[in-house]
């Protein structure tokens, strides 16, 4: 027993786990997990994407800004490289300079989000949202029916309509509120009569959208034709329906003819989901900053505070790593 | 003690760190040429095939990743326990769309949603054949070669389309 003791001696005392930070260690499990997260967005996106013939690139259509998406991978590299820069500032215990630089970093990520926030305006303002598309023309002819429904206010109307016959027929509120009900039941009748009008200057495109629902080939060429008819040819200069039924009713001047995308829905899902938890990567992102910043001039007074840097650096990295690919994916190709 | 472990372990790395000594600056500069070069492709995609197009990008984009990875992330440097972590998050990450492409991106049979009915039809009247929308096995084979024909063929507002106008004016871009 004393022989084998002597014989070996150990050159290093043991060490439990890996030889890096506890807290880094678990900074890296966790990264694990978010690449298998993002891996299943991205993943599933391209599957979906190559399943799909007819899938929305144009940038006319989807919106996508090139541009700005370009724009943002700079920004986020250029933070990524302010990181790092901080990072050997902290090693350095050139605390003021990490405090400078961090702040930096705070301001690359506002903008990368403030031009996320001016990418989803668009998108917003030409309702590329998922369930808002039509994919096909009678899909196109049904949304704009449902437009000018409400542009009138007569789905709202009808809404409120609806809510106050059912509280009637439930006896809400007693005596007194059925009383006050039925009076604006007829209120609102008065009013949906008087929309009646402008009703009528579509009511036989409604009718004949309504018709054309049930088959499916054929119903798709006559929406086609619906669609023409009402929106016109602007190449031509032909006016449509729609300008007419502008001129005589101020009401539905805002609405617009909605034009089928392909598989639009399902892109502006994936495009929501991909970018809008990338988005939430980055407001995390700094806030793991701001635990760092937040101490103000006592930066580096604890010696964790490198660790706690660090981590939110290798965060930060991975937010930048997800961004790389999505920038391909979802804006080039 | 665990913080006590951990910071002798911090120690440790951040000497090791001394010992690599990297020029952010001029990697910074590779990733920076790189996403140019991602937007050069993209102002070229009209003139190049479509799969050298892909290619090219993801290419990039790898590269880019590479990058952070090594040299951000500290990866280059650090010992055998990243390959512990990362060798089976990476087979993990895998598992989705190997599971998935089977059945939605490289499937043998015909799909009967709306929309590859619209895009098959679209396929058959570009062509002035209207058989050929019909034909199942001719459409499979239409879309295991999307890649090549999509921009031509499907989109119902793609810039090759735009030439299409007067034939259906539902596919005018928005406003």
């Amino acid at each position: 027993m004393t022989h084998a003791t002597t014989a070996t001696p150990a050159k290093t005392p043991l060490r439990m786990g890996v030889a890096i930070p506890n807290g880094k260690l678990g900074m890296w499990l966790f990264l694990g997990t978010e690449i298998m997260f993002f891996t299943a967005f991205i993943g599933t996106y391209i599957v979906v994407r190559l399943g799909s013939p007819g899938w929305p690139t144009d940038t006319n259509v989807t919106h996508i800004k090139i541009f700005w998406g370009g724009l943002n991978t700079f920004v986020l590299i250029f933070s990524s490289y302010i990181v790092v820069l901080a990072h050997e500032a902290m090693n350095l215990k050139q605390f003021a300079k990490v405090k400078q630089l961090l702040i930096l970093v705070m301001a690359c990520a506002f903008l990368f989000l403030g031009i996320k926030s001016y990418e989803y305006y668009g998108k917003f303002d030409h309702d590329i949202l998922p369930g808002h598309i039509p994919e096909s023309n009678q899909q196109a002819c049904e949304k704009l029916v449902r437009k000018l429904d409400l542009a009138t206010g007569h789905v709202a109307l009808e809404d409120r309509k609806n809510m106050l016959e059912r509280a009637i027929a439930d006896g809400t509120g007693g005596d007194a509120g059925i009383k006050a009900a039925q009076a604006e039941v007829k209120t609102i009748d008065a009013e949906l009569l008087k929309k009646q009008d402008i009703r009528k200057v579509y009511q036989t495109f409604a009718n004949d959208v309504a018709a054309n629902r049930s088959s499916t080939e054929p119903g798709e060429a006559k929406a086609a034709e619906l669609l023409h008819h009402v929106a016109g040819d602007e190449q031509k200069k032909v006016p449509g329906e729609l300008a007419a039924w502008q001129k005589a009713h101020p009401e539905l001047a805002h609405v617009t003819v909605p034009h089928p995308i392909l598989y639009g829905n399902l892109f502006a899902s994936t495009y929501f989901l991909m970018t809008g938890f990338h988005a939430i990567h980055v407001i995390i992102g700094m806030i793991l900053f701001m635990l760092v910043l937040g101490k103000g001039s006592r930066i580096g007074v604890n010696p964790d505070d490198a660790v706690v840097l660090e981590n939110a650096g290798l965060y930060w990295h991975f937010v930048d790593l997800v961004w790389i690919f999505l920038f391909p994916l979802v804006y080039i190709l | 003690m665990s913080d006590e472990h951990g910071n002798n372990h911090g120690n440790g790395h951040d000497s090791e760190h001394e010992h690599h000594a990297v020029n952010y600056t001029a990697i910074f500069g590779v990733l920076c040429v790189c996403t140019v070069l991602s937007i050069c492709f993209d102002l070229l995609k009209e003139s190049m095939p479509k799969a050298a197009l892909i290619v090219l990008i993801l290419g990039v984009a790898v590269c880019k990743a590479t990058f952070v990875l090594l040299y951000f992330m500290h990866i280059k440097f650090e010992t055998a326990w990243k390959y512990v972590l990362l060798a089976p998050t990476a087979v993990l990450a895998c598992a989705l769309p190997f599971a998935l492409a089977p059945d939605i991106a490289f499937h043998y049979y015909n799909v009967l949603v709306p929309q590859g009915l619209i895009a098959a039809a679209e396929h058959g009247a570009d062509h002035g054949d209207a058989g050929h929308a019909s034909d199942a096995h001719a459409k499979d084979e239409h879309a295991a070669k999307h890649d090549d024909h999509k921009d031509a063929h499907h989109e119902p507002h793609g810039k090759t389309e735009k030439a299409h106008k007067d034939k259906t004016p539902a596919e005018k871009p928005h406003k």
